[in-house]
Protein backbone atom coordinates (compact mmCIF):
# COMPACT_ATOMS: atom_id res chain seq x y z
CA UNK A 1 0.00 0.00 0.00
CA UNK A 2 1.17 3.53 -0.81
CA UNK A 3 -0.09 6.67 1.02
CA UNK A 4 0.59 10.23 -0.89
CA UNK A 5 -0.56 13.21 0.91
CA UNK A 6 -2.97 11.08 3.17
CA UNK A 7 -4.57 9.31 0.38
CA UNK A 8 -4.09 5.86 -0.77
CA UNK A 9 -2.80 5.91 -3.92
CA UNK A 10 -1.50 2.14 -5.02
CA UNK A 11 -2.85 -0.60 -3.22
CA UNK A 12 -1.86 -4.78 -3.78
CA UNK A 13 -4.20 -7.29 -4.70
CA UNK A 14 -2.57 -9.51 -1.73
CA UNK A 15 -3.03 -6.15 0.68
CA UNK A 16 -7.01 -6.66 -0.10
CA UNK A 17 -7.11 -10.31 0.31
CA UNK A 18 -5.36 -10.14 3.90
CA UNK A 19 -8.18 -8.08 4.91
CA UNK A 20 -11.21 -9.45 2.61
CA UNK A 21 -11.92 -5.89 1.35
CA UNK A 22 -12.53 -5.37 -2.63
CA UNK A 23 -9.76 -2.45 -4.17
CA UNK A 24 -12.21 -0.27 -4.83
CA UNK A 25 -13.32 -0.01 -1.31
CA UNK A 26 -9.75 0.39 0.10
CA UNK A 27 -9.11 3.51 -2.43
CA UNK A 28 -12.20 4.96 -1.02
CA UNK A 29 -10.87 4.70 2.68
CA UNK A 30 -9.43 7.60 4.54
CA UNK A 31 -6.64 7.03 6.64
CA UNK A 32 -8.84 7.78 9.86
CA UNK A 33 -11.06 5.47 8.40
CA UNK A 34 -8.19 2.37 8.79
CA UNK A 35 -6.66 3.86 12.71
CA UNK A 36 -10.59 3.25 13.41
CA UNK A 37 -10.54 -0.78 12.11
CA UNK A 38 -7.10 -1.14 14.35
CA UNK A 39 -7.66 -3.05 17.71
CA UNK A 40 -8.57 -0.15 20.50
CA UNK A 41 -5.81 -1.50 22.34
CA UNK A 42 -3.03 -0.84 19.86
CA UNK A 43 -3.93 2.37 17.93
CA UNK A 44 -2.70 5.14 20.04
CA UNK A 45 0.73 2.94 20.41
CA UNK A 46 0.46 2.89 16.31
CA UNK A 47 0.02 6.23 15.84
CA UNK A 48 2.61 7.65 18.09
CA UNK A 49 5.09 5.03 16.53
CA UNK A 50 4.07 6.78 13.17
CA UNK A 51 4.01 10.08 13.36
CA UNK A 52 6.84 10.23 15.48
CA UNK A 53 9.11 8.21 12.80
CA UNK A 54 7.80 11.18 10.46
CA UNK A 55 8.94 13.46 12.73
CA UNK A 56 12.56 11.90 12.86
CA UNK A 57 12.43 11.55 8.94
CA UNK A 58 13.00 7.98 9.53
CA UNK A 59 13.19 6.20 6.30
CA UNK A 60 12.45 2.48 7.42
CA UNK A 61 10.67 1.64 10.58
CA UNK A 62 8.36 -1.12 11.64
CA UNK A 63 4.90 -1.85 14.20
CA UNK A 64 2.50 -4.47 14.77
CA UNK A 65 -0.88 -3.95 15.72
CA UNK A 66 -4.64 -6.02 15.52
CA UNK A 67 -7.03 -4.91 12.92
CA UNK A 68 -10.43 -5.57 12.04
CA UNK A 69 -11.03 -7.71 8.57
CA UNK A 70 -13.81 -7.03 6.75
CA UNK A 71 -15.21 -9.96 8.15
CA UNK A 72 -15.22 -8.12 11.98
CA UNK A 73 -12.34 -10.83 12.81
CA UNK A 74 -9.00 -9.44 14.34
CA UNK A 75 -6.14 -10.37 12.82
CA UNK A 76 -2.53 -9.88 13.96
CA UNK A 77 -0.01 -8.06 11.12
CA UNK A 78 3.17 -6.58 11.15
CA UNK A 79 3.84 -3.49 8.72
CA UNK A 80 7.40 -2.71 7.71
CA UNK A 81 7.10 1.09 6.32
CA UNK A 82 9.49 2.80 4.02
CA UNK A 83 9.55 6.47 3.45
CA UNK A 84 10.37 9.08 1.10
CA UNK A 85 11.04 12.40 1.95
CA UNK A 86 11.11 15.73 -0.34
CA UNK A 87 14.19 18.34 0.27
CA UNK A 88 12.18 19.91 2.95
CA UNK A 89 11.52 16.98 4.93
CA UNK A 90 8.25 16.43 4.24
CA UNK A 91 7.00 12.80 3.22
CA UNK A 92 6.29 12.34 -0.81
CA UNK A 93 5.76 8.39 -0.49
CA UNK A 94 4.60 6.33 2.73
CA UNK A 95 4.94 2.55 1.53
CA UNK A 96 3.42 0.01 3.46
CA UNK A 97 4.42 -3.82 3.26
CA UNK A 98 2.15 -5.58 5.31
CA UNK A 99 2.84 -9.20 6.80
CA UNK A 100 -0.10 -11.47 8.56
CA UNK A 101 1.44 -12.79 11.45
CA UNK A 102 -1.55 -14.01 13.90
CA UNK A 103 -0.02 -17.45 13.37
CA UNK A 104 3.37 -16.37 14.95
CA UNK A 105 0.93 -14.16 17.88
CA UNK A 106 -0.69 -17.32 18.45
CA UNK A 107 2.23 -19.78 18.75
CA UNK A 108 3.78 -16.64 21.41
CA UNK A 109 0.66 -16.67 22.93
CA UNK A 110 1.04 -20.51 23.78
CA UNK A 111 4.08 -20.05 24.50
CA UNK A 112 3.78 -17.55 26.89
CA UNK A 113 1.34 -19.73 28.39
CA UNK A 114 3.58 -23.01 28.62
CA UNK A 115 6.43 -20.83 30.33
CA UNK A 116 4.39 -19.49 33.14
CA UNK A 117 2.77 -23.16 33.39
CA UNK A 118 6.24 -24.76 33.46
CA UNK A 119 7.75 -21.75 35.81
CA UNK A 120 4.28 -22.47 38.30
CA UNK A 121 4.92 -26.08 38.27
CA UNK A 122 8.83 -25.70 38.80
CA UNK A 123 7.74 -23.75 41.77
CA UNK A 124 5.38 -26.49 42.94
CA UNK A 125 8.67 -28.99 42.63
CA UNK A 126 10.76 -26.70 44.87
CA UNK A 127 8.13 -27.35 47.60
CA UNK A 128 7.90 -30.83 46.91
CA UNK A 129 11.66 -31.14 47.39
CA UNK A 130 11.37 -29.06 50.61
CA UNK A 131 8.25 -31.53 51.87
CA UNK A 132 10.11 -34.48 51.14
CA UNK A 133 13.59 -32.90 52.44
CA UNK A 134 11.97 -32.35 55.98
CA UNK A 135 8.98 -33.63 56.67
CA UNK A 136 8.61 -37.63 54.67
CA UNK A 137 12.42 -37.82 55.31
CA UNK A 138 12.18 -36.76 59.00
CA UNK A 139 10.09 -39.76 59.51
CA UNK A 140 11.78 -42.49 57.59
CA UNK A 141 14.78 -40.76 59.24
CA UNK A 142 13.83 -41.26 62.58
CA UNK A 143 12.02 -44.97 61.68
CA UNK A 144 15.26 -46.24 60.30
CA UNK A 145 17.20 -45.23 63.28
CA UNK A 146 14.57 -46.59 65.35
CA UNK A 147 15.12 -49.88 63.70
CA UNK A 148 18.83 -49.75 64.21
CA UNK A 149 18.40 -49.29 67.68
CA UNK A 150 15.87 -52.17 67.86
CA UNK A 151 18.44 -54.49 66.41
CA UNK A 152 21.10 -53.48 69.14
CA UNK A 153 19.09 -54.04 71.94
CA UNK A 154 19.28 -56.74 74.36
CA UNK A 155 16.35 -55.22 76.76
CA UNK A 156 12.89 -56.37 76.01
CA UNK A 157 11.65 -53.62 78.11
CA UNK A 158 13.39 -50.74 75.89
CA UNK A 159 13.00 -52.44 72.87
CA UNK A 160 8.97 -52.24 73.35
CA UNK A 161 9.60 -49.05 73.91
CA UNK A 162 11.27 -48.43 70.53
CA UNK A 163 8.13 -50.34 68.91
CA UNK A 164 6.11 -47.60 70.29
CA UNK A 165 7.84 -44.80 68.94
CA UNK A 166 8.13 -46.62 65.98
CA UNK A 167 4.14 -46.93 65.53
CA UNK A 168 4.23 -42.99 66.07
CA UNK A 169 6.44 -41.89 63.46
CA UNK A 170 4.79 -44.42 61.37
CA UNK A 171 1.46 -42.78 61.82
CA UNK A 172 3.26 -39.15 61.55
CA UNK A 173 4.56 -40.18 57.50
CA UNK A 174 1.38 -41.32 56.78
CA UNK A 175 -0.18 -38.16 57.68
CA UNK A 176 2.57 -36.05 55.94
CA UNK A 177 1.40 -37.70 52.32
CA UNK A 178 -2.14 -37.70 53.48
CA UNK A 179 -1.63 -33.93 53.35
CA UNK A 180 0.92 -33.77 50.93
CA UNK A 181 -1.83 -35.22 48.71
CA UNK A 182 -4.49 -32.58 49.21
CA UNK A 183 -1.71 -29.96 48.32
CA UNK A 184 -1.42 -32.04 45.20
CA UNK A 185 -5.29 -31.79 44.48
CA UNK A 186 -4.92 -28.05 43.38
CA UNK A 187 -4.46 -28.95 39.81
CA UNK A 188 -3.76 -25.73 37.37
CA UNK A 189 -7.01 -23.85 36.59
CA UNK A 190 -8.09 -22.62 33.33
CA UNK A 191 -10.49 -19.44 32.86
CA UNK A 192 -12.92 -21.89 31.40
CA UNK A 193 -13.71 -23.23 34.68
CA UNK A 194 -14.90 -20.29 36.04
CA UNK A 195 -18.48 -19.49 36.70
CA UNK A 196 -20.51 -16.23 37.86
CA UNK A 197 -21.51 -16.46 41.38
CA UNK A 198 -23.34 -13.86 44.13
CA UNK A 199 -20.27 -13.29 46.53
CA UNK A 200 -22.88 -13.00 49.44
CA UNK A 201 -25.12 -15.87 48.78
CA UNK A 202 -21.86 -18.17 48.27
CA UNK A 203 -19.88 -16.61 51.73
CA UNK A 204 -22.98 -17.20 53.61
CA UNK A 205 -23.57 -21.09 52.49
CA UNK A 206 -19.92 -21.85 53.03
CA UNK A 207 -20.64 -20.19 56.90
CA UNK A 208 -23.54 -22.47 57.04
CA UNK A 209 -22.07 -25.33 56.60
CA UNK A 210 -19.19 -24.53 59.44
CA UNK A 211 -21.83 -23.50 61.78
CA UNK A 212 -21.80 -26.03 64.70
CA UNK A 213 -18.32 -24.51 65.58
CA UNK A 214 -19.48 -20.92 64.87
CA UNK A 215 -22.15 -21.50 67.30
CA UNK A 216 -20.23 -23.66 70.22
CA UNK A 217 -17.22 -20.92 69.64
CA UNK A 218 -19.99 -18.00 70.20
CA UNK A 219 -18.27 -16.32 67.20
CA UNK A 220 -20.76 -13.06 65.20
CA UNK A 221 -19.75 -12.69 61.98
CA UNK A 222 -20.45 -9.51 60.44
CA UNK A 223 -21.16 -9.48 56.50
CA UNK A 224 -20.87 -5.91 54.58
CA UNK A 225 -21.61 -7.24 51.06
CA UNK A 226 -23.72 -5.49 48.33
CA UNK A 227 -26.91 -8.50 47.50
CA UNK A 228 -25.99 -8.13 43.82
CA UNK A 229 -22.27 -8.39 44.11
CA UNK A 230 -20.95 -11.67 41.53
CA UNK A 231 -17.75 -12.73 40.79
CA UNK A 232 -16.03 -14.98 38.36
CA UNK A 233 -14.65 -17.45 40.18
CA UNK A 234 -14.20 -21.34 40.41
CA UNK A 235 -17.05 -21.89 43.45
CA UNK A 236 -14.88 -25.24 45.09
CA UNK A 237 -11.81 -22.17 45.75
CA UNK A 238 -13.56 -19.53 46.26
CA UNK A 239 -15.22 -21.69 48.73
CA UNK A 240 -11.74 -23.25 50.49
CA UNK A 241 -10.47 -19.67 50.77
CA UNK A 242 -13.83 -18.59 52.75
CA UNK A 243 -13.70 -21.60 54.47
CA UNK A 244 -10.08 -21.95 55.70
CA UNK A 245 -9.78 -18.18 56.68
CA UNK A 246 -13.19 -18.44 58.98
CA UNK A 247 -11.66 -21.65 60.64
CA UNK A 248 -7.98 -19.94 61.18
CA UNK A 249 -9.85 -16.81 62.77
CA UNK A 250 -11.89 -19.17 65.42
CA UNK A 251 -8.75 -21.26 65.57
CA UNK A 252 -6.50 -18.51 66.92
CA UNK A 253 -9.39 -16.43 68.72
CA UNK A 254 -7.98 -14.59 72.01
CA UNK A 255 -9.00 -16.22 75.13
CA UNK A 256 -9.76 -13.14 76.33
CA UNK A 257 -12.95 -12.19 74.60
CA UNK A 258 -15.49 -13.68 71.80
CA UNK A 259 -14.62 -13.86 68.49
CA UNK A 260 -15.92 -11.12 65.99
CA UNK A 261 -15.34 -11.87 62.46
CA UNK A 262 -15.79 -8.98 59.95
CA UNK A 263 -16.50 -10.09 55.86
CA UNK A 264 -16.23 -6.84 53.69
CA UNK A 265 -16.49 -7.20 49.82
CA UNK A 266 -16.48 -4.99 47.16
CA UNK A 267 -15.88 -4.36 43.24
CA UNK A 268 -12.83 -1.84 42.73
CA UNK A 269 -11.67 -1.21 39.43
CA UNK A 270 -13.42 -4.55 38.49
CA UNK A 271 -10.87 -6.26 41.07
CA UNK A 272 -13.22 -7.91 43.89
CA UNK A 273 -11.83 -6.87 47.19
CA UNK A 274 -12.13 -9.01 50.02
CA UNK A 275 -11.28 -7.29 53.54
CA UNK A 276 -11.44 -10.43 56.46
CA UNK A 277 -10.68 -9.35 59.94
CA UNK A 278 -10.80 -11.04 63.54
CA UNK A 279 -10.50 -9.64 66.80
CA UNK A 280 -8.32 -12.76 67.58
CA UNK A 281 -4.42 -12.93 68.74
CA UNK A 282 -2.62 -11.29 66.18
CA UNK A 283 0.41 -12.38 64.94
CA UNK A 284 4.02 -10.72 65.21
CA UNK A 285 4.33 -9.96 61.56
CA UNK A 286 7.81 -8.56 61.52
CA UNK A 287 8.75 -11.89 62.70
CA UNK A 288 7.32 -14.05 60.70
CA UNK A 289 6.00 -11.75 57.22
CA UNK A 290 8.01 -13.97 55.12
CA UNK A 291 6.75 -17.30 56.47
CA UNK A 292 2.66 -16.57 57.09
CA UNK A 293 1.89 -18.26 53.70
CA UNK A 294 4.51 -20.97 53.52
CA UNK A 295 4.12 -24.38 53.68
CA UNK A 296 4.44 -25.98 57.23
CA UNK A 297 4.60 -23.05 59.17
CA UNK A 298 2.77 -22.86 62.59
CA UNK A 299 3.09 -20.26 64.96
CA UNK A 300 0.93 -20.63 67.78
CA UNK A 301 1.78 -24.14 69.83
CA UNK A 302 -1.26 -25.66 68.73
CA UNK A 303 -1.28 -28.59 68.43
CA UNK A 304 -3.59 -29.16 65.51
CA UNK A 305 -1.91 -27.18 63.38
CA UNK A 306 -0.79 -28.54 60.02
CA UNK A 307 1.17 -24.95 58.65
CA UNK A 308 -1.03 -25.78 55.44
CA UNK A 309 -4.29 -23.69 55.83
CA UNK A 310 -2.47 -20.48 54.94
CA UNK A 311 0.09 -22.18 52.32
CA UNK A 312 -3.29 -23.86 50.46
CA UNK A 313 -5.16 -20.48 50.62
CA UNK A 314 -2.93 -18.30 49.43
CA UNK A 315 -2.23 -21.35 46.76
CA UNK A 316 -6.18 -20.99 46.05
CA UNK A 317 -6.29 -17.30 45.42
CA UNK A 318 -3.27 -17.18 43.06
CA UNK A 319 -4.79 -20.23 40.85
CA UNK A 320 -7.49 -17.84 40.45
CA UNK A 321 -5.44 -14.96 39.24
CA UNK A 322 -5.59 -12.77 42.84
CA UNK A 323 -3.11 -12.04 45.67
CA UNK A 324 -3.24 -11.82 49.14
CA UNK A 325 -2.10 -9.83 51.75
CA UNK A 326 -1.93 -9.90 55.82
CA UNK A 327 -2.10 -6.78 58.66
CA UNK A 328 -2.31 -8.49 62.39
CA UNK A 329 -1.51 -6.96 65.61
CA UNK A 330 -0.47 -9.42 68.47
CA UNK A 331 -3.46 -8.92 71.31
CA UNK A 332 -5.67 -6.99 68.21
CA UNK A 333 -6.32 -9.67 65.76
CA UNK A 334 -5.52 -10.22 61.91
CA UNK A 335 -6.66 -8.64 58.73
CA UNK A 336 -6.81 -10.37 55.23
CA UNK A 337 -7.08 -8.68 52.09
CA UNK A 338 -7.51 -10.57 49.14
CA UNK A 339 -7.82 -9.34 45.63
CA UNK A 340 -9.58 -11.23 43.03
CA UNK B 1 39.39 -38.99 73.39
CA UNK B 2 37.73 -35.60 73.50
CA UNK B 3 34.98 -34.87 75.64
CA UNK B 4 32.07 -32.37 75.62
CA UNK B 5 31.32 -31.17 79.48
CA UNK B 6 28.18 -29.22 77.36
CA UNK B 7 26.12 -30.23 74.94
CA UNK B 8 22.69 -28.30 73.33
CA UNK B 9 20.46 -30.31 70.92
CA UNK B 10 17.71 -28.07 69.27
CA UNK B 11 15.21 -29.68 67.47
CA UNK B 12 11.52 -29.81 67.47
CA UNK B 13 11.34 -33.43 66.82
CA UNK B 14 11.13 -35.12 70.11
CA UNK B 15 11.68 -38.27 68.51
CA UNK B 16 14.23 -37.36 67.17
CA UNK B 17 15.61 -36.18 69.77
CA UNK B 18 15.40 -39.11 71.93
CA UNK B 19 16.95 -41.41 69.41
CA UNK B 20 19.98 -39.15 69.35
CA UNK B 21 20.52 -38.88 73.02
CA UNK B 22 20.84 -42.35 73.07
CA UNK B 23 23.37 -42.47 70.06
CA UNK B 24 25.58 -39.77 71.59
CA UNK B 25 24.83 -41.11 74.69
CA UNK B 26 26.71 -44.48 73.56
CA UNK B 27 29.62 -42.78 72.58
CA UNK B 28 30.47 -41.59 75.85
CA UNK B 29 31.83 -38.62 74.65
CA UNK B 30 28.98 -35.84 76.31
CA UNK B 31 28.37 -35.48 79.63
CA UNK B 32 25.79 -33.03 80.53
CA UNK B 33 23.17 -33.09 77.19
CA UNK B 34 19.94 -30.06 76.98
CA UNK B 35 17.37 -30.27 74.69
CA UNK B 36 15.41 -27.14 72.82
CA UNK B 37 12.35 -27.39 70.67
CA UNK B 38 12.36 -23.32 70.44
CA UNK B 39 15.96 -22.08 69.36
CA UNK B 40 14.74 -18.76 70.30
CA UNK B 41 15.40 -19.63 73.97
CA UNK B 42 18.67 -20.85 72.80
CA UNK B 43 19.47 -17.35 71.80
CA UNK B 44 18.25 -16.07 74.99
CA UNK B 45 20.20 -18.28 77.12
CA UNK B 46 23.58 -17.74 75.14
CA UNK B 47 23.03 -14.18 75.79
CA UNK B 48 22.25 -14.53 79.54
CA UNK B 49 25.25 -16.85 79.79
CA UNK B 50 28.03 -14.62 77.74
CA UNK B 51 26.92 -11.16 80.07
CA UNK B 52 27.02 -13.31 83.60
CA UNK B 53 29.96 -14.96 81.89
CA UNK B 54 28.86 -18.49 82.35
CA UNK B 55 29.95 -21.28 80.64
CA UNK B 56 28.79 -21.83 76.79
CA UNK B 57 27.90 -25.29 75.50
CA UNK B 58 31.06 -27.08 74.08
CA UNK B 59 28.60 -27.81 71.08
CA UNK B 60 25.54 -27.47 69.40
CA UNK B 61 23.33 -29.50 67.08
CA UNK B 62 21.00 -27.78 65.39
CA UNK B 63 18.01 -28.69 63.43
CA UNK B 64 17.32 -26.50 60.34
CA UNK B 65 13.72 -27.10 59.67
CA UNK B 66 11.57 -25.56 62.92
CA UNK B 67 8.23 -23.84 63.88
CA UNK B 68 9.15 -20.16 65.84
CA UNK B 69 12.41 -19.57 64.34
CA UNK B 70 14.04 -22.05 62.14
CA UNK B 71 17.88 -23.03 62.14
CA UNK B 72 18.46 -20.40 59.67
CA UNK B 73 16.97 -17.40 61.69
CA UNK B 74 18.98 -18.87 64.44
CA UNK B 75 22.68 -18.69 62.41
CA UNK B 76 21.81 -15.50 61.46
CA UNK B 77 21.20 -14.12 64.56
CA UNK B 78 24.15 -15.08 66.76
CA UNK B 79 26.10 -14.51 63.71
CA UNK B 80 27.05 -11.35 64.85
CA UNK B 81 27.12 -11.98 68.90
CA UNK B 82 30.01 -11.27 70.77
CA UNK B 83 30.17 -14.88 71.36
CA UNK B 84 29.73 -16.03 68.20
CA UNK B 85 33.56 -17.29 67.33
CA UNK B 86 32.93 -19.65 70.60
CA UNK B 87 30.46 -21.99 69.26
CA UNK B 88 30.67 -24.77 67.81
CA UNK B 89 27.70 -25.75 65.74
CA UNK B 90 27.01 -29.01 64.05
CA UNK B 91 23.56 -29.09 61.42
CA UNK B 92 21.66 -31.70 61.66
CA UNK B 93 19.31 -32.23 59.01
CA UNK B 94 17.39 -34.66 57.01
CA UNK B 95 17.32 -32.11 54.02
CA UNK B 96 18.15 -33.60 50.43
CA UNK B 97 18.67 -30.03 48.98
CA UNK B 98 22.65 -29.78 48.16
CA UNK B 99 22.27 -26.02 48.27
CA UNK B 100 21.07 -25.76 52.21
CA UNK B 101 24.24 -28.30 52.80
CA UNK B 102 26.39 -25.71 50.73
CA UNK B 103 24.35 -22.33 52.19
CA UNK B 104 25.02 -23.99 55.97
CA UNK B 105 28.61 -24.58 55.63
CA UNK B 106 28.93 -20.60 54.87
CA UNK B 107 28.71 -19.79 58.20
CA UNK B 108 31.93 -19.59 59.90
CA UNK B 109 30.65 -21.31 62.95
CA UNK B 110 29.13 -24.15 61.42
CA UNK B 111 31.86 -27.11 62.18
CA UNK B 112 30.19 -29.81 59.54
CA UNK B 113 26.76 -31.01 58.47
CA UNK B 114 25.56 -34.31 59.37
CA UNK B 115 22.57 -35.72 57.46
CA UNK B 116 19.95 -37.56 59.49
CA UNK B 117 19.56 -40.30 59.59
CA UNK B 118 22.53 -40.65 62.30
CA UNK B 119 24.46 -44.05 62.37
CA UNK B 120 24.45 -46.11 65.95
CA UNK B 121 27.72 -45.90 65.80
CA UNK B 122 28.44 -42.63 64.16
CA UNK B 123 30.29 -40.60 67.01
CA UNK B 124 32.78 -43.83 68.43
CA UNK B 125 34.05 -43.52 65.00
CA UNK B 126 33.62 -40.12 64.05
CA UNK B 127 36.24 -38.13 65.65
CA UNK B 128 34.83 -34.18 66.77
Amino acid sequence: MVIENSVITYISSSYCNLLGFKQDEVYNMKLEDIFNTIHKDDVTGVKKKVYLNLEKKSKCFLYEFRIKSKKGKYIWREDSISVIYDKKGKYIKYIIVSRDISALKRAEEKIKKLYSLSKRLNEKLLDFTHIISHNIRSNTSNMSMIIDLIEDCKDENEKNQYFKLLKVSNNKLSETIFHLNETIKVRLENESDKVKINVKSAIESTLASVNGIIKKEKVKINLDIANDLEINTIPSYFDSIILNLTTNAIKYKSPKRNPIININAQKTNNKLIITFSDNGLGIDLVKYKNKIFGMYKTFHNNTDATGLGLFMTKNHVEVLGGSIGIESELGIGTTFKIQL
Amino acid sequence: MKKFHSTYIIDDDLIFVLLFKKIIEKSMKFDEIKNFTDAELVIEELNDNYKNNKKMPDIIFLDLNMPNIDGWQFLESIKNCPFSEQLNIYVVSSTIDNSEITRAKKYKNVKKFISKPIALDFFESYEI
